[in-house]
């Protein structure tokens, strides 16, 4: 169309302009090139990372808001105490109240006599390590909340480890209580103390951008073409959807946590009404490749065969409707859209059978379910129903880790949430589980029997949990009666548990516990700034999992705001070493 | 003749310089015209407050008694004059510092953040010495020891759900929060603040 600016007409004698227009449509097909390669490199790395072992993230959300501050206690005489003391007021737990016995309706499963939730750090004076914001406690012991003396116990065996004071940091400046309200917007997460703002950040652990990924969306991306042969994605969410595991190539698998898959609504559990054998399950998959168990409605009848007499349907209203539903499945469409519906639907059907294999595993090399784990931490008359939300969470999660052999995965990225830690009013009332305590009691007792149940199966070495949460709560009350609760905060403690956690530890470094003043950001309410960013927690945890450095850097883009490299040297000089990645 | 036939190009070319330099030309003359400028400037002069809504920050002003006031948006002080008068409900109290609130969020590209105490100062501009800039006067009988209070004298309860969504709360005549008496403006979801969690 450039035929007022041509001298020629002759195409095969390119001037300037011409020159210019192949050339940049050169170089945008370059780029998309480089693009792709660069993308294959981290693939490849991937690839190269190995296949063989089996490893499993746990990321166990506390949505609301966890008190931090009433689960990670200074206890017994030290300056951290009494800031504690002078600091919570009513919502401060006394010292005498971390070894108790139960009685009555407390009579928890497996405990006589006295129980206590004291512990015993190994490394005191790392995490009180007297620089920069922290207050120069220099001894003391610790506690962690009476409901939680399973974990506490967990913590004693070296098996579960708190990381101090993480939250979301954007990192390019440093904030202080000085410079807090003076800072540039960008410089500080925006939103800080907003719910849905802060959750999301925490899962993306990206608080300077907007949101597209979550890291453990970013990290099934990268890791599912080495790790992901199944038909089932690597990540799995037993808590709906969330922001943690948005991926671009890798979406999450969303299922109940009642451990039960439907396999076709209006047809009852396991076919029951439909088939004539519940055992001989459909199967989608290649007509000539059919698993025990199933048979294959995708094999073409013989010449006059009764459709519903020489298979597998029962001749009943509900076998005549599956049987229809699943010709209409195995038809074939002309139309894009039509086929791509189609493949979705038989996909959804053929991941639920795998599903539904995977959770048939439950018996452990010692005879026992994996279930009764769960009912051992969960005794009938504790909780109403048995069971509670989060423990059939983490039961699911526990019987797909032990059926794993029918996902072929080698990498598992799970999602659990336990909602209500919001807890504005009445934060110290409660019971076993209503109130900050019974939030704790549920916790603890979920991850103390998934721990039990995968040390069982042998793969307590192949796991790792951690805990995530909007953000801490203030330090002091909101209210000086019992009624009172705490409000939105910032920086708080998280905990990691597993085989390869160096347990009996504290990382990161405690906060100094005095408000209007040390890291409390602004006011007189004590939000902690945090010393650790959500970046440098999540960084050990993706090469744990088997990240490459350089794959970290991709999930992780802010982490050099704050450390140069993950080196030995490096975490260990910040007090960030609690993965032993031997 | 035959050139321009061949030769458009370089005609449009020479015809689109010349306009532009008559443009350039008269620009310069426009904009350095001492009478242009006059006149300019008195219709400056004759314009009234900068536009009411529009959320930008005031600064503070020596007024004519010789003591130091601020000189507060006019739509501003319209609004915080509603808060608390007779005529107004405790649910228009509510609407009116939800919408100073907003109004903070556009000027700042973000609510402010914090509990009653942050902000308040956020939109009084007192959260430290020497700010510039406010939205919310700050003599406001609204505003004692620092926090925005109801017309019962209790500070309102601020609840951040989202960037775009904040609960506030009245205590009511009863002056205790979360009882039956509260005005609520933008009630939490279920399993934030004090609503109920939804059944499992």
């Amino acid at each position: 169309m450039n035929i007022f600016l041509r001298k020629t007409e002759d195409r095969s004698k390119p001037n300037r302009r011409d020159f210019m227009v192949r050339s940049t449509c050169a170089s945008l097909g370059l780029t998309s090139v480089v693009n792709t390669i660069a993308q294959l490199r981290l693939v490849g790395s991937a690839a190269a990372s190995g296949a063989s072992d089996y490893k499993a993230l746990v990321c166990f959300f506390l949505n609301g808001g966890n008190d931090g501050n009433n689960l990670l206690i200074p206890s017994e005489t030290s300056s951290a105490r009494t800031d504690y003391d002078t600091g919570r007021g009513v919502l401060s737990i006394p010292d005498t109240s971390f070894d108790f016995t139960p009685s009555g309706s407390q009579a928890y499963f497996g405990q006589s006599g006295q129980i206590s939730s004291r512990i015993i750090p190994q490394n005191p004076q790392e995490a009180y390590n007297p620089t920069s914001r922290t207050a120069g406690y220099t001894a003391g012991k610790f506690a962690l909340h009476p409901m939680a003396y399973p974990i506490a116990q967990m913590f004693e065996a070296g098996d579960l480890a708190f990381v101090s004071n993480v939250g979301t940091l954007v990192g390019t400046q440093n904030v202080t209580r000085a410079n807090f309200n003076t800072l540039p917007t960008a410089a500080k997460p925006p939103q800080l103390f907003s719910h849905s703002d802060q959750q999301v950040q925490w899962q993306s652990s990206l608080p300077d951008q907007p949101f597209s990924r979550g890291w453990g969306g970013k990290i099934a991306d990268l890791l599912g073409a080495a790790h992901g042969p199944g038909d089932l994605s690597l990540s799995v969410s037993l808590a709906g959807v969330n922001s943690f595991q948005v991926a671009s190539s890798e979406p999450a698998y969303f299922m109940n946590s009642s451990g039960s898959v439907s396999p076709l609504s209006g047809f009852g559990t396991a076919y029951a009404d439909a088939l004539r054998s519940t055992a001989m399950q459909p199967h989608y998959g290649s007509p000539s490749n059919v698993p025990s168990g199933k048979y294959s409605p995708l094999t073409p009848l013989g010449s006059g065969a009764d459709p519903l007499i020489n298979t597998n349907y029962r001749h009943t209203s509900a076998g005549w409707r599956l049987r229809a539903i699943e010709q209409i499945m195995a038809m074939q469409h002309a139309a894009l859209f039509d086929t791509e519906y189609l493949d979705s639907s038989t996909n959804a059907r053929v991941t639920e059978g795998l599903v539904g294999n995977a959770l048939g595993v439950t018996a452990t090399a010692t005879g026992s379910t994996l279930d009764s784990h769960f009912t051992n931490w969960f005794p009938t008359g504790l909780f109403n129903p048995q069971l509670p939300d989060i423990a059939n969470q983490m039961r699911v999660v526990a019987r797909m880790i032990a059926g794993r052999s029918a996902l072929s995965n080698t990498r598992q990225i799970f999602f659990v949430q336990l909602g209500g830690w919001d807890t504005h009013t009445s934060q110290t009332q409660g019971n076993n589980a209503q109130g900050h305590q019974g939030l704790v009691n549920q916790m603890s007792r979920a991850v103390r029997a998934f721990k039990d149940a995968m040390t069982a199966i042998g793969m307590w070495n192949n796991v790792l949990v951690f805990s995530a949460s909007d953000f801490n709560r203030t330090f002091t009350p909101n209210k000086s009666d019992t009624t009172g609760g705490s409000d939105h905060g910032w920086g708080g403690h998280a905990w990691v548990a597993g085989g390869s956690v160096r347990g009996r530890r504290i990382f990161g470094k405690f906060p100094n516990l005095t408000v209007n003043g040390g890291i409390d950001c602004t006011g007189n309410r004590g939000r902690w700034i945090p010393n650790v960013a959500t970046d440098q927690f999540y960084a050990p945890i993706a090469k744990w999992f088997g990240c490459t450095d350089e794959q970290i850097s991709t999930v992780l883009p802010n982490l050099t705001r704050f450390q140069a490299d993950l080196s030995p040297a490096t975490l260990a000089s910040l007090n960030m070493d609690f993965i032993n990645f031997a | 003749m035959l050139l321009p036939a061949k030769r458009p190009a370089s005609y449009l070319l020479g015809f689109l310089l010349i306009i532009l330099v008559v443009l350039v030309v008269w620009m310069d003359h426009t904009l350095t015209s001492p009478e242009i400028q006059d006149a300019i400037r008195k219709k400056r002069e004759s314009q009234p407050a900068q536009s009411p809504v529009d959320p930008v920050m005031t600064n503070d002003v020596q007024p004519r008694g010789g003591a130091a006031v601020n000189a507060l948006d006019p739509m501003h002080q319209a609004m915080a004059d509603e808060l608390h008068a007779e005529t107004t409900t405790p649910e228009r109290d509510l609407e009116i510092i939800r919408d100073f609130v907003s109004i903070y969020s556009r000027a700042s590209g973000g609510n402010p953040v914090g509990a009653n105490a942050d902000i308040t100062a956020a939109l009084t501009g007192t959260q430290y010495p020497g700010q510039k800039g406010h939205f919310f006067p700050r003599g406001h009988s609204a505003v004692r020891s620092g926090q925005l209070v109801d017309r019962w004298g209790s500070p309102y309860w601020f609840h951040p759900n989202s960037s775009s969504q904040m609960e506030i709360r009245s205590a009511g005549p009863d002056r205790q929060l979360f009882t039956g008496d509260d005005h609520v403006l933008n009630p939490s979801p279920s399993g934030l603040g004090v609503t109920a969690p939804a059944a499992p």
